[in-house]
């Protein structure tokens, strides 16, 4: 993921360039990106709608206006993108319920049957799980830190809080995992030891993300 | 440590790719020769992709099997050969599979490309009526029978697996490939420890809650346990009967709402099912009758309680969808709209643009149902025999069978047409109004059993016969040879009318009533139909063949020619046939009699019908061609020919194992002839029951095979049994009872019981005449009979007499060579010897002996009465020495044969005459008097007391008075 100023043009550059028209600009950063952008849907949501979310939110980015000035800043500002589109997913999705409060419903409330990832280890299976189980906005905040390592403050602007908030955020959240992993695990042993070396598991579970997607009805 | 993409994740990335640049991003996903287009679902066993062949240009679809590296290769293995057998299958309601392989280490299987959805959707898609979706269940239904028919079993069915096409066609996937895995106990290996753990590490609340197909660890594959058989949760894998059990979970929830066994956990489930604890039903159905029974029992916990096969449930539920009340569906005119279901029932809620194929299960009401059946046995068991009840069960089956046949050979009818699209409308038709007539000849028959009386039971393997063969209604060859039916209503309702009466008659006729029968056929005979007029013409030419022979000959004859002359190859098969079968061995013209069986056989040939069951009629009727030549082994080879071809079961076998034993009892192969007698008696009492009057004929025979091994007692026990059934169940006039009484008389014969054979033969001769007509080969018999019984009590000019009636009918059924024929010149011989006539008798003689030597072995015993009589006609004319030739070898012959002790006897006498008076064998009269000796004790042991008086007359004086040789007493 670094970057080599001297070789490669930055984020920001390509983005103007395809902004501009120039496609392969735009190739380049989908390979840079994609997989960030996949991993944030593959949790959240059902594997026959990741890719048209994806799709939108790239499409999203070459058409807004929003410039990044940093370089090295564009994959907060995808994510951000990411987020608003998975927040107008599920509001068209859900037009029945009520405004979601995402500080309080998780994804798995919401009903939006995820794909299931198949991860190689039971611990990392139940972290994902207990991710799902959390509300939304913990599991992003999660997600976020240990798989595309954002600092606070982008962490912040992705999820529109103040940036203080999100170091508190994270241990609220971390709380909330260790809780709902231990309602559901029903061997100590396991939770034990997930918990024992969750920074670990978490970080290993993004790039892990197999994605292999399954009917989730 | 991180995966290579998935497949379906690489497509992903491809497909966002290729929409946000336009391009592809490397080269195109391919698996095997196919290039992948989208995922287009994912499932428990692997993901389902839109691909494309470009070698065949077409869209395909293309299952991934998720790798399951827990059973490693032998599972894979097990599943490749699975799905290259499912490509072996074709049938409209199954996905077809196109091929089957493994791309880096995974199973993939290429199939079908089906537009559309599948049936869960479909449910919840819209309201569907309880019809629509009872419907579809069946078409679902047919796809899973055609895969247990195939030998596979789909073991993991539901609604999911079962897709609904575009155009409306049912066709179920996925089948055999579910590996489902339970806890740890999976044919004896245990389950992963992951696969397991996982189940025990998560415990979710029901909002929380996933279907299983979720919580899987790496490799594992979960089936989906709602629909799962009892037997399957438990470790077993699934088969046809579990198919059977996932098929009715799914049908009556579809139905009723709500699954049939319910259970917080798995253990409450399974303790539902094994109870056989199912749901109330939640709502009414809307259908004709209800389908809760079909269905209930398809769920029950035991397999083998289960229905036998998904057929036999479908075949129930498709009976489901008509009113019982619709008696009009007997007359059989709109049998092919009501076939297919939809069309006249007034379900215009089907709403399909193809019509089904379901079985009218009520188009045998009232003709063949449960109240029919029971009449049947009823009428029988009022006959009092009883053997009844047997018979009544075996008709049962065999009526069952056939309505069985029928109903299979109208489904195919329709779905070639209308399922399948490789028959025309047309051609529907045809096979249809072929299958309405038959189905009527069906009820006709039926009709005769139900309205049983002695006479119908006692006929019951005639009867049988006329139940029509089907084979024609599925010939393309003979339909195409037919006339069509009128297209208006009433003219094509007169048609069948027609026909039916005319089955009618042939039953009429069978049953005795030839008058009643002829007289419905003449009403026939002038129908603008033409196959039906040529028909009755046919049957009323037949009907007459036991008054007249020849002219009924020829009127069949008549009646194919105008079949040939209008085209209508079946019907001048089914006529030519018949003739072969009517003329030969009756009509007295042999080479005629085999022209018609060449004929018929060559049509036979054009028909190329398979399985003809004409083919073994005709083969029998060579047979006898051959038999009547003598050529017995010849005749033999022919019926074992025929044997080889036909099923094992059914009249025309009985008969024609009994001519291969007639035969071997000709061919005096006694044991062989034996054993297959006693092996048709055997199956025909299991078939019949004890004491019907078919096992009559079969006593017959043994009795005068008994007879023939000179078994006297043996032979009076089988053919007294024999007589008392024929006379109790056919009456005495019939021919049937003549020849056991002719039999018994050959019987009373060789035990020197003239005057009883004589009254015998001489009360059987006129219902032969009357029968069979005075130049019969039986009539001629039993002229040769008398014959002998005259000759043994002294009436010599009647014995003349009789034997000259029998001669030329003899030479010219049997052939003028024909080894009885023979006996029958040697035979006159002997009368002419009586009454003095030394000449002529040696003449008539050599005759004999001449053709016997010309075709037996100079050691048969046949041989030994013309010696003899030539020898005492020789010894009469003066010629002592020549007698003593021919008496010696009749002696010698007749006594290696036991059954013809009076000839014996008569023949020792005879030779001990001769010698004595052979003056150039003095030195042998010793032995002219052990010879006098033994043929006195025969005559005594036969009660002839006049013989033996005759005998002693000639014993010489004792040797101290030699004196010449006195003149035999005359």
């Amino acid at each position: 993921m670094s970057v080599d100023r001297q070789a490669e043009p930055s984020d920001a550059a390509l983005l103007d360039e395809w902004r501009g028209g120039a496609l392969g600009a735009g190739e380049r950063l989908f390979r840079r990106h994609y997989n960030a952008v996949e991993r944030f849907f593959l949790n959240k949501v059902a594997a026959e709608h990741v890719g048209d979310l994806v799709q939108e939110s790239f499409v999203a980015c070459v058409e807004g206006r929003d410039r990044v000035s940093d370089g090295a800043r564009f994959r907060g500002y995808l994510l951000t993108i990411a987020y608003r589109v998975f927040c107008r997913y599920l509001r068209g999705k859900y037009r029945s319920e009520a405004v979601l409060d995402l500080d309080a419903i998780s994804v798995a409330e919401v009903g939006a049957s995820p794909s299931s990832v198949v991860a190689r280890a039971r611990e990392q299976r139940l972290l994902l799980e207990g991710l799902r189980l959390i509300p939304i906005n913990y599991q992003v905040v999660l997600e976020l830190h240990y798989w595309e390592h954002l600092t606070t403050t982008e962490i912040a602007q992705i999820i529109g809080v103040p940036p203080g908030t999100v170091r508190s955020r994270l241990q609220r959240a971390r709380d909330a995992l260790s809780a709902a992993m231990a309602r559901v695990a029903r061997s100590p042993d396991l939770l034990e030891s997930t918990l024992t070396r969750l920074d670990d598991w978490a970080r290993a579970c993004g790039p892990e993300l197999v994605g292999l997607p399954m009917d989730a009805r | 440590m991180s995966e290579a993409p998935s497949i379906a994740a690489s497509l992903r990335r491809e497909k966002v790719f290729k929409s946000l640049f336009g391009r592809s991003d490397g080269a195109p996903l391919t698996i095997a020769r196919f290039t992948l287009l989208e995922c287009i679902g994912a499932g428990g066993m692997g993901e389902l992709y839109a691909a494309y062949d470009a070698q065949l240009d077409r869209k395909v679809a293309i299952k991934l099997v998720r790798p399951d590296r827990r059973r490693g290769p032998d599972s894979e293995q097990r599943l490749l050969r699975e799905a290259q057998a499912a490509a072996r299958l074709s049938h409209p309601n199954v996905v077809q599979v196109y091929e089957a392989g493994v791309v880096d280490g995974r199973v993939f299987i290429a199939m079908e490309f089906v537009h559309g959805g599948d049936l869960r959707t479909w449910l919840s898609a819209a309201p569907r009526s309880d019809a629509e979706i009872l419907a579809r269940f069946i078409e679902a239904g047919r796809g899973l029978e055609a895969v247990h028919e195939a030998g596979l079993a789909h073991r993991d069915f539901k609604p999911a697996n079962a897709l609904v096409g575009a155009d409306g066609r049912v066709r179920i996937v996925d089948f055999g490939l579910a590996r489902i895995v339970s806890d740890a106990r999976v044919d004896g290996e245990p389950a992963s420890a992951a696969e397991a753990q996982v189940n025990s590490d998560l415990d979710l609340s029901d909002a929380e809650r996933r279907p299983l197909a979720t919580m899987t660890a790496p490799g594992t594959i979960m089936g989906t346990p709602r629909y799962m058989a009892p037997e399957q949760r438990r470790g077993a894998r699934g088969d046809a009967r579990s198919d059977q059990f996932s098929f009715c979970v799914a049908l009556y929830e579809a139905l009723y709402g709500a699954p049939p066994f319910q259970g917080e956990r798995a253990e409450e489930l399974l303790e539902a099912i094994a109870a056989g604890r199912i749901e109330p039903a939640r709502r009414e159905l809307e259908l004709p009758r209800s389908p809760r029974a079909a269905i209930v029992r398809g769920l029950e916990h035991e397999p083998s309680r289960r229905w036998p096969s998904i057929g036999a449930l479908l075949t129930e539920l498709e009976g489901v969808f008509v009113v019982p009340e619709r008696r009009w569906l007997k007359h059989g005119l709109f049998a092919a709209a009501l076939a297919i279901l939809g069309i006249g029932l007034g379900l215009a809620s089907l709403r399909e643009p193809t019509p089904r194929c379901a079985i009218d299960e009520q188009v045998f009401a009232g003709s063949w149902d449960r109240s029919q059946r029971d009449a049947l046995v009823h009428a029988f068991e009022a006959t009092g025999s009883r053997f009844a009840p047997r018979s009544a069960e075996t008709v049962v089956e065999r009526l069952d069978a056939w309505s069985r046949a029928w109903r299979t050979s109208q489904r195919e009818a329709c779905e070639a047409t209308w399922i399948e699209g490789v028959q025309s409308e047309a051609l529907l038709d045809q096979r249809t109004a072929c299958l309405a007539r038959k189905r009527q000849a069906f009820e006709v028959v039926v009709d005769a059993f139900v309205d049983a009386d002695r006479e119908v039971v006692a006929r019951i393997e005639e009867l049988l016969d006329e139940l029509p063969d089907l084979g024609e209604c599925s010939n393309p060859r003979a339909l195409a040879s037919g006339t069509p039916m009128p297209s208006e209503r009433e003219a094509s309702a007169r048609v069948l009318a027609g026909y039916e009466a005319l089955a009618r008659a042939r039953v009429l006729a069978q049953r005795g009533f030839s008058a009643r029968a002829e007289a419905v056929a003449q009403t026939l005979l002038a129908d603008p139909y033409a196959p039906l007029a040529i028909e009755a013409r046919a049957f009323i030419a037949s009907a007459s063949i036991h008054v007249a022979l020849e002219p009924a000959l020829l009127g069949l004859r008549d009646a194919a020619n105008a079949a040939e002359r209008l085209g209508l190859l079946e019907l001048e098969a089914e006529i030519r046939v018949r003739l072969a079968r009517e003329a030969v061995g009756d009509w007295s013209k042999p080479e005629l009699e085999a022209w018609l069986i060449d004929e018929a056989e060559l049509l036979l040939e054009r028909l190329a019908q398979p399985e003809d069951p004409r083919r073994l009629v005709l083969l029998a009727a060579r047979a006898r061609l051959h038999e009547q030549r003598s050529d017995y082994a010849g005749a033999r080879a022919l019926i074992e020919r025929g044997l080889a071809l036909g099923p094992p079961n059914g009249p025309s076998v009985t008969s024609l194992r009994l001519d291969l034993a007639n035969l071997e009892r000709k061919l005096a192969n006694y044991d062989a002839a034996q054993a297959i007698y006693l092996e048709l008696l055997a199956s025909l009492r299991e078939r019949w029951g004890d004491g019907h009057p078919v096992l009559a004929s079969i006593q017959y025979n043994l009795g005068v095979l008994a007879l023939d091994r000179g078994e006297f007692e043996g032979a009076q026990r089988w053919l007294t049994e024999a007589r008392a059934h024929a006379r109790a169940q056919l009456g005495p006039e019939t021919v049937d009872v003549a020849d056991i009484d002719f039999a018994l008389a050959k019987l009373a014969l060789s035990q020197g019981e003239f005057e009883l054979a004589r009254a015998q033969i001489e009360a059987l001769l006129p219902i032969y005449t009357a029968q069979l007509g005075s130049n019969h080969e039986s009539t001629a018999r039993a002229h040769a009979a008398l014959g002998v019984v005259q000759f043994y009590t002294g009436d010599l000019a009647g014995s003349l007499t009789s034997y000259r009636r029998a001669l030329p009918i003899f030479e010219q059924v049997l052939g003028p060579s024909n080894d009885e024929v023979a006996l029958m010149h040697a035979n006159i011989g002997e009368s002419l010897l009586g009454l003095g006539r030394h000449a002529e008798a040696v003449e008539a003689c050599d005759r004999a002996i001449e053709l016997l030597e010309a075709v037996l072995p100079l050691d048969h015993p046949y041989l030994g009465v013309p010696l003899k009589v030539r020898g005492h006609a020789l010894l009469d004319g003066g010629q002592p020495s020549a007698a003593v030739v021919d008496l010696e070898r009749a002696v010698g012959l007749l006594a290696a044969e036991a059954s013809e002790p009076l000839e014996l006897a008569d023949a020792r006498f005879a030779l001990a005459q001769a010698l004595l008076a052979d003056p150039h064998a003095e030195d042998l009269h010793a032995r002219a008097s052990s010879l006098l000796t033994s043929a006195s004790a025969g005559f005594a042991a036969l009660g002839l007391d006049e013989r033996v008086a005759a005998v002693e007359r000639w014993r010489p004086p004792a040797p101290r008075d030699p004196i010449g040789p006195a003149k035999p007493p005359k």
